[in-house]
């Protein structure tokens, strides 16, 4: 296997896809060209910019729907058949489930990450607490997609065992927006598995253990 | 390195920056040689125990209901993991992610082929920490709803009845947790170990 030597910190042009132009070391974007995600050459991009793109724009929407989510009814209750039906209003808001909090909080915990990151991912020093920060993010988002679908199914069709009764019918568009919330953020977290899966492969294909 | 030197100080001409590099060096050295093996185990017997606490967990009691003229009628309530399908896919992914770690573990002694294996099993102990965690909050949620309730849904709490439910399910829920953990620093293992093989060549 030839091994050109080039310096460290440069990366010719399509000198990622096999590992023989570079020799040591897990640094995969420093000093690539706008390495951004697609064009020519360095799919091991140790930065991913367009994955995380995605998880930022992903995370920020599902935060910001869920953060909105709420929805007033009238309910019509008859006290006494002489007395017009009491108009009570009943409002269903998404910081009334703890899931949901949790939900909102931690995708607006993984967008301000992926921020930093995109801010930091170039230097030479940032690699290791991307990859921690990415990790932690991973875990972060599929709880929390785990959490606020949970709470859905509840309330999509309640439980009878526990007596539980479900709540969509009266809180439908609530339950819609809440249900899109979760898809955007599932989303975001397998684009967030996708691009920890390829900076796995950077550094497999970077580690010449042979 | 200072295993040949033993206690002596390196000199003192990068200053401080050395021996505190140094200690780093050292320190995740031995971090990285800490077997992946126990963190495996570890990892695998938390999901297992989560599972198999969850799955065994049951509790009944009965109560009366009413009284037919001088005998009471009485009915038995039951609570189980299968009462939830949170639960369920807490069962399942927890025995998934177990039955993945002793499979590992067994067959990372066997295999030849050690860096695709070592790539392969990267990858998937990441999909399987995804899965455990979003099981484990799943299962956190039905269970913190289970606890507190929720006035805006009339949803009661049950756990003022069913007390040792609640709380062998909590102990599951937490070893799931600790799974979860467990199987996050397993990934940094790996990584650290994969990142930085040609630097140490006697390794």
């Amino acid at each position: 296997m030839e091994t050109s030597r080039v310096k460290p910190g440069f990366n010719g042009v399509g000198a990622g896809l096999d590992g023989s132009s570079r020799r040591g070391g897990y640094m995969g974007g420093v000093g690539a060209p706008a390495a951004g995600g697609g064009g020519r050459g360095a799919p091991v991009d140790a930065c991913g910019v367009a994955l995380r793109v995605f998880v930022l724009a992903a995370t920020l929407v599902s935060a910001v729907v869920m953060g909105v989510d709420r929805q007033t009814r009238t309910i019509q209750i008859t006290l006494a058949d002489t007395l017009p039906p009491l108009q009570v209003p009943v409002t269903a808001k998404w910081s009334f489930s703890s899931a949901f909090v949790y939900f909102v909080v931690a995708n607006a915990m993984v967008c301000l990450f992926s921020a930093a990151a995109l801010a930091a991912c170039r230097r030479r020093g940032a690699v290791v607490p991307v990859m921690v920060g990415d990790l932690l993010a991973l875990a972060l988002l599929f709880s929390a997609v785990g959490a606020a679908a949970e709470f859905g199914i509840l309330g999509e069709r309640g439980n009878s065992h526990v007596r539980w009764a479900k709540v969509c019918n009266v809180y439908g568009a609530f339950c819609e927006r809440a249900m899109a919330a979760v898809i955007v953020s599932l989303l975001a977290a397998f684009a967030n598995l996708v691009m920890l899966m390829l900076t796995i492969l950077a550094i497999h294909k970077h580690s010449s253990y042979y | 390195m200072d295993l040949e030197h033993g206690s002596k100080k390196p000199p003192a001409a990068p200053a401080a920056a050395a021996p505190t590099r140094n200690k780093l060096l050292q320190l995740r050295d031995r971090l990285v040689a800490v077997q992946p093996v126990v963190l495996r185990a570890a990892a695998a017997l938390a999901a297992v125990v989560a599972a198999v606490v969850m799955a065994l967990n049951t509790q009944s009691y009965t109560a009366v209901v009413a009284i037919v003229g001088t005998r009471p009628l009485t009915q038995t309530f039951t609570a189980e993991f299968r009462d939830t399908p949170a639960f369920v896919y807490f069962v399942i992914a927890n025995a998934i992610a177990g039955a993945y770690n002793l499979v590992v573990l067994i067959i990372r002694r066997l295999t030849l082929r050690r860096r695709t294996a070592s790539l392969v099993v990267h990858m998937l102990d990441m999909v399987i920490m995804a899965l455990l965690a979003t099981g484990a909050a799943t299962a956190a949620s039905m269970a913190e709803l289970g606890k507190n309730g929720n006035l805006h849904a009339r949803w009661n709490p049950i756990c003022d009845r069913f007390g040792s439910f609640c709380s062998r399910g909590g102990i599951a829920i937490v070893s799931s947790f600790i799974g979860v953990a467990l199987m996050l620093a397993l990934n940094l293992l790996s990584a650290a170990a994969n990142a930085h093989r040609p630097n140490m060549a006697g390794q």
